[in-house]
């Protein structure tokens, strides 16, 4: 027992000496390293991807996703503005030389209905077709409830995607 | 032999005011900051202002952008912006729009500055503006990423023209 608290007291009250303190620096250095460049902490502010990510979520966006691969249909990727500072989360429905339309609440690619499972009810969306240029991909929310025009998506270079979410 | 105490005095003077120079003198880089810091103090709003401080602060908000500028910016909380304006005319939007809500939030991130030449910089940013109005149906939340110019004038930096830029193409 005596044992225990020793080692309980050595946790939460370690001894300030060179080697904790160099190992707090690693730690901290570490950390900031993977939590800048890797994996970038972000809160969903927003309803564009409901039910699929809410609103107030916690999230990590791993940018390793596509370092050797780039993204593909069905992928919920991060999309940045000026800087990662702020990123629009949206999922991938066609990629470049596609043909992507809207009718009538349908999602067609290249001619055919596209399967969305995580769409389960019904909206209006119509918009004619329109081709996805080379190196860009197009992406929309899984909140379709809203008005088209209420709604952002559409297609962007591959070179604005940061990563995906981690989970 | 050297006297110690007026080379220490000379040394102090030359450290201050070396110090003085660093902390008050900005570069343009940082004088553009600050431009947007300001545009952001001013067009923030909370529920406390009353219709003499909207004037006040919609003539300072005009006073950041040259006469005439440019604006290429479309849903914003007082209508789609897009073409040449006065000072004035940014005044009366200015107006028009704090009357429209209540409390108005800007704020900006990923500032970044380049300088084709002395008299101009290239401005590329994110702002996020955040409007609301008692009753909850007018609200508005949005984000933008904007190209802005800037353009010295006599001494002074100031936003020359505004778009929004396409991160979505539809």
């Amino acid at each position: 027992m005596s044992m225990l608290i020793d080692q309980l007291r050595a946790f939460f009250l370690p001894n300030l000496n060179k080697r904790f303190v160099i190992r707090a620096a690693l730690v901290a250095a570490l950390a900031f390293v993977v939590f800048h460049f890797f994996l970038i902490p972000f809160r969903i502010h927003g309803h564009s991807m409901a039910p699929t990510y809410s609103d107030g979520r916690v999230n990590f966006c791993n940018t390793l996703r596509y370092a050797f691969a780039s993204p593909d249909r069905y992928d919920i990727v991060a999309v940045r503005m000026a800087g990662r500072s702020v990123m629009l989360l949206k999922r991938v429905v066609a990629v470049a030389g596609e043909t992507v339309a809207f009718k009538s609440g349908e999602l067609h690619i290249n001619g055919r209905k596209l399967e969305e499972p995580y769409i389960n009810y019904t909206y209006d969306w119509t918009l004619s077709p329109r081709q996805v240029k080379p190196e860009h991909i197009y992406v929309v929310g899984d909140n379709r409830h809203v008005p088209m025009e209420q709604h952002h998506f559409g297609q962007t270079p591959i070179n604005r995607i940061v990563g995906a979410p981690l989970w | 032999m050297v006297k110690a105490k007026p080379l220490i005095l000379i040394i102090a003077c030359l450290a201050a005011g070396l110090m003085g120079f660093f902390f008050f003198y900005q570069t343009d880089a940082e004088k553009i900051r600050s431009r947007l810091d300001e545009l952001v103090e001013r067009v923030s709003k909370d529920e406390s202002e009353n219709e003499l401080m909207a004037a006040g602060h919609a003539k300072n908000i005009a006073e950041i952008f040259t006469d005439p500028c440019v604006l290429k910016i479309p849903q914003t909380p007082y209508r789609d912006v897009s073409g040449e304006f006065s000072r004035q005319d940014i005044r009366a939007y200015a107006m028009s729009g704090r009357a429209r809500y209540e409390r108005i939030e800007l704020a900006i991130y990923d500032i970044s500055i380049d300088f084709p030449d002395e008299n101009t910089a290239s401005v590329r940013l994110t702002a996020r503006i955040n409007a609301g109005a008692q009753d909850s149906k007018r609200r508005f939340d949005e984000f933008y990423e904007l190209a802005c110019k800037f353009k010295k004038i006599e001494g002074d930096w100031l936003i020359n023209r505004v778009a929004a830029v396409e991160v979505l193409e539809r």
